[in-house]
């Protein structure tokens, strides 16, 4: 019966929010292929040095 | 407290989690820690000295910029952590981050308190924006790429006002060599924040409206995102105060998925008559009490 109506809750919730819940699941795809081609690295050095762009010295 | 206190509250308390590392202000330097690839929910500059994570907006352009760089270097590098990060925050909750969290959207909201005579801002300007995204984060650091094959980030030197304030300022002040270093491109930079401080004082977040491509990107998942904006037709009683009270001027009653609203529910909590709520996946439809019954009032 609980087995029932989870599964019901879930399929409304998956019928309501399916756009959301497809991005999300992209997103994280994104994500872990981003971290796996080493972008965290890249993200991280720029970040770590003085953008003298961002300050108005470039 | 009231639900706009408690904004208030999370949007100083961001600012702060967000530029934690106070100790970079007395070296002249910046943050410098390994979790600072991290990417933050809001247009926080990342060459602010005490921020600790990353921008959004500064890591896309840059990702851009060197993207023919790194492929000739055999990297396959496409901005996917990045584009991935934007998406995650945007199917989650849309454009919430704006209205709750971002540092220069709370230094708006300050200086638009001050009592000046308030105009409203023509509908047009909210699609520069897109243009800004378009043109100023996507196009040409992609496109115009000198010998190395290396782009510019031209949003934050161009642009973008929070980098001058929250950046450009402390920096200059604090370090002397930069100080020396100040030229054109620094006039004009202080030029546009000048100009921007002086819309704030007329009008409520002129920069989130008109020119923030964070907010063009998770503007456009308000539709689609978990979290959701709710109105009651039957309730609504078309009185318009949620319109009077919305800082983006849209009217929450008829287009709650706008991708101008900031999803700060001043709307929600101005709607005597229980019409506006909210809802988030698993988190029930938050059914508001009407302080006044739409059937014994009219």
């Amino acid at each position: 019966m609980n087995k029932k109506s989870g599964s019901t809750k879930a399929k409304s919730i998956w019928q309501q929010h399916w756009l959301a819940l497809s991005l999300l699941g992209i997103s994280l795809l994104l994500m872990i292929l981003g971290l796996l081609s080493g972008e965290y690295k890249s993200v991280l050095e720029k970040a770590m040095t003085i953008c003298l762009d961002c300050i108005g010295i470039g | 407290m009231t639900r706009e206190k408690k904004r208030r509250f999370f949007q100083v308390g961001a600012a702060l989690a967000f530029n934690a590392y106070l100790p970079a202000f007395f070296r002249a330097g910046i943050f410098q820690g390994k979790i600072k690839g991290l990417c933050l929910p809001s247009l926080n500059c990342y060459s602010c000295p005490s921020a600790i994570g990353a921008c959004p907006i500064g890591s896309l352009q840059a990702g851009l910029a060197s993207f023919r760089l790194h492929l000739e270097a055999g990297q396959r590098q496409f901005g996917l952590y990045v584009l991935g990060f934007l998406t995650l925050v945007g199917s989650l909750v849309g454009r919430l981050p704006c209205g709750w969290l971002c540092p220069f959207g709370l230094f708006q909201e300050l200086i638009h308190q001050k009592k000046w005579v308030k105009f409203k801002l023509p509908r047009l300007l909210t699609h520069f924006r897109y243009l800004m995204l378009l043109l100023l984060v996507i196009l040409l650091p992609l496109i115009i790429v000198d010998e190395f094959g290396l782009g510019q980030t031209w949003f934050c030197k161009w642009v973008c006002p929070a980098g001058t304030f929250e950046a450009g300022l402390p920096l200059i002040i604090l370090n002397k060599s930069l100080r020396s270093q100040i030229g054109f491109l620094f006039s004009w930079k202080l030029a546009i924040l000048g100009l921007f401080i002086l819309f704030m004082l007329f009008i409520n977040r002129p920069f989130c409206r008109t020119t923030c491509p964070l907010g063009a990107i998770w503007g456009l998942f308000n539709r689609a995102s978990l979290f959701q904006l709710l109105v009651n037709e039957e309730s609504c009683l078309r009185c318009l105060k949620c319109q009077q009270v919305c800082p983006v001027e849209i009217d929450p009653a008829t287009n709650p998925k706008s991708a101008d609203c900031i999803r700060c529910l001043r709307c929600v909590d101005a709607c005597q008559y229980g019409a506006l709520s909210y809802s988030f996946l698993f988190w029930p439809k938050k059914q508001f009490k009407p302080v006044i019954s739409p059937t014994t009032d009219s």
